[in-house]
């Protein structure tokens, strides 16, 4: 099982880039599991028709009795499971912790035993702004961390705090910073920019994802573009960093 | 890691010897039902851990027993405990319901919603909630935030305690010959030397706060003429006092800087319109013959000091112009508002510093250096090692310069019994 950490800042495209990596990995026969850890609750709307499904901490709240996998785990496109976290209202109680007790609660009803995922995607909120929201970087959640970015200098600056954190963090652990992941906007400079911001914070690129319109055409349906439009050389993009992430860190047992 | 005094830095940072110090009184938790026992009228609610909340009311409802007469008037006091989901969602919708309830009792003049370090932590705008309800139902609810990490000082939560009280109070028409006390804790600021006096001069004391007092009288506090400072934690409100109101104050406090003790009689004077300087002059001319006898006998002398609820550099400077030298100090909950003391007895001397200790620890100072006097609370296991015992007076409230004298009395008395050890 590949466990793979998706961190970024805010609105940078996370969601997207995760649940087209969920497709692109699904499509390669691997069995797939994508956990939104955001309060928002969104990462997977494109892996299910649009659709929202309970989070995992609303079902905790509502105090069902007997909790069961099949109450926090849903099966989208393409077979991926999904989960959302989910969190408080914005502006109360502690997303962060909220996120650790949703890790704790899919834990302890052995999730990934009983489904035995051959890939885990987090997506993960923001940056990495307190203990909570690096859940995903320790207690062996995740064993590789891929930061999304563009070439926006605030997209930049959290891609950096990111690799701070996740270094830290990596020298108690096995953890892997795999490197960036350029969600392209085409503003001016955005190439120089990277090439000096990798320069600086010596991480590579693994990969690069061009603009393209057909990335939104696809969300407004509530699918990814490669589910939608596999043909496309969008889709490609995607498994084509899908394919190298198994060949760089695993993946399928095989 | 030891730290010396001339090392300090912060209240907070001077190192335990041992952390064996759960549920420690320490905890500005246990300073908010200081102020409110026995307050009539005034609900409490504690809400945080489990163990924050069960020790913080368990507390209050003992010091009502203890301090207030078993038939007298009651504070309400609550103990709500987070659970895991607050602490994830929040506790806003489920604070207002509380508040709103309960200030809707009819017994209820005043709800003060007090909050431990997690509460704080989640930074939910529970200003913002109290408020809210305080408009809903006209009734007073104030906000006590306490954050035991930042202190360690349950003077904290007695400051904290009495400024909630004490906001928002509506202004009113001086009353000339009227005084408050502030701060005081304990039984006898009535019969202090301050009051004794200004009750000579046909003042009214109009409440001893925390000590004796209601809603009614904390209501009418804008109506004195000037507050007396008995106790250090009385301090801050009384500069409230004064800031909103335009109440002067004059800080006694149990001090033993004599220069400090000379100025309040001063500043009382004044206020009162009355030139004691004459009497002044007697008192310190009987306090340095004082000071003479006890210098004569205990000049030369080591001590450990661990009286906590006394300003422990102050204390330390007092004994070192007695000629003591101290050589360990047991802090407690001090707070950084010493610094003149603590500089001056920095360029006479330089103890070791620790924060409270259990009796493990005296214990374990005790056989790394036998001091001549231990000063302070002990729990008994002093008898067992050559050493003089005595405290500083703390049982009732006193002040002035029968206070110091007091205090220097208590030395001669520590002294007497060393030939019948």
């Amino acid at each position: 099982m590949l466990k793979i950490a998706v961190y970024g800042k805010g609105g940078i495209g996370k969601s997207t880039t995760v649940s087209n990596l969920s497709s692109a990995f699904a499509r390669m026969g691997l069995k797939v599991m994508q956990i939104g850890c955001d309060p928002k609750a969104d990462s997977t709307r494109g892996l299910l028709g649009g659709k929202r499904i309970p989070t995992i901490l609303d079902t905790i709240r509502e105090g069902k009795p007997d909790i069961k996998l099949e109450d926090l785990v849903f099966e989208g496109a393409d077979g991926v499971l999904c989960a959302e976290a989910g969190g408080p209202t914005p502006g109360r109680g502690c997303a962060g912790k909220g996120i650790v007790t949703a890790f704790e609660q899919l834990n302890s009803l052995n999730a990934y035993q009983i489904y035995e995922p051959d890939v885990v995607l987090f997506d993960v909120l923001g940056d990495v702004v307190c203990g909570g929201f690096a859940a995903p970087l320790r207690d062996g959640y995740a064993d590789v961390v891929l930061v999304v970015t563009s070439g926006e200098m605030m997209a930049l600056y959290a891609a950096g705090n990111i690799c701070t954190a996740v270094r830290d963090f990596a020298q108690y652990s096995n953890l892997t910073l795999g490197g960036l992941l350029v969600n392209k906007r085409n503003i001016e400079r955005e190439e120089e920019r990277i090439a000096q911001f990798i320069d600086e914070v010596k991480v590579s690129v693994f990969g690069t994802i061009p603009r393209c319109t057909l990335v939104q055409d696809a969300e407004e349906l509530g699918q990814t573009v490669v589910a939608r439009f596999p043909e496309s050389e969008q889709a490609a993009v995607y498994c084509d960093i899908a394919a190298r992430i198994v060949e760089t860190w695993g993946g399928k047992k095989a | 890691m030891r730290m010396h005094l001339r090392d300090y830095t912060r209240a907070i940072d001077v190192p335990h010897y041992t952390c064996a110090i759960s549920p420690g009184k320490h905890c500005p938790l246990f300073g908010v039902g200081i102020v409110f026992q026995g307050m009539a009228g005034v609900t409490l609610i504690y809400i945080g851990p489990q163990d924050c909340v069960y020790y913080a009311q368990t507390d209050t409802l003992l010091r009502q027993l203890a301090y207030v007469r078993s038939d007298g008037p009651q504070v309400r006091t609550l103990a709500v405990q987070l659970s895991d989901s607050d602490l994830i969602f929040g506790i806003r919708p489920q604070l207002e319901k509380l508040l709103e309830k309960e200030a809707q009792r009819e017994d209820t003049n005043a709800v003060f919603l007090v909050t431990s370090c997690s509460v704080e932590v989640l930074s939910e705008d529970l200003q913002g909630t109290v408020d809210a309800v305080a408009a809903r139902t006209g009734k007073k609810i104030a906000l006590i935030p306490i954050e035991n990490f930042k202190t360690f000082s349950y003077f904290e939560g007695t400051e904290k305690a009495l400024a909630a009280l004490t906001t928002e109070l509506k202004p009113m028409p001086r009353q000339e010959k009227s005084f408050a006390v502030l701060g005081a804790r304990k039984h006898g600021a009535d019969e202090s030397e301050p009051v004794r006096w200004l009750m000579e001069k046909g003042y009214t004391l109009q409440s001893i706060l925390p000590y004796e007092t209601n809603s009614e009288k904390v209501n009418h506090l804008p109506e004195v003429a000037f507050t007396l400072v008995l106790e250090g934690c009385g301090l801050e409100v009384a500069k409230q006092l004064e800031r909103d109101y335009g109440i002067p104050y004059v800080r006694f406090d149990r001090r033993l800087d004599l220069q400090h003790v000379v100025q309040a009689w001063r500043e009382l004077s004044v206020l009162v319109g009355e030139d004691r300087e004459e009497w002044i002059e007697e008192q310190l001319c009987e306090v340095r013959q004082m000071e003479e006898v006890v210098s004569a006998k205990v000049s030369g002398t080591t001590f450990f000091y661990n009286q906590t609820t006394i300003y422990p550099f102050e204390a330390c400077l007092f004994l070192s112009r007695l000629g003591m030298e101290p050589l360990c100090i047991f802090q407690g909950s001090v707070r950084d508002k010493e610094a003149d003391a603590r500089l001056a007895l920095a360029e006479r001397a330089n103890p070791v510093l620790w924060q409270n200790a259990n009796q493990s620890a005296l214990r374990a100072m005790l056989e790394e250096q036998l001091p001549d006097y231990f000063v302070g609370a002990t729990g008994g296991i002093i008898r067992e090692y050559p050493v003089l015992a005595f405290s500083f007076p703390t049982g009732r409230v006193g002040a002035g310069f029968e206070y110091y004298k007091t205090c220097l009395r208590r030395i001669l008395a520590a002294k007497k019994m060393e030939g019948k050890r």
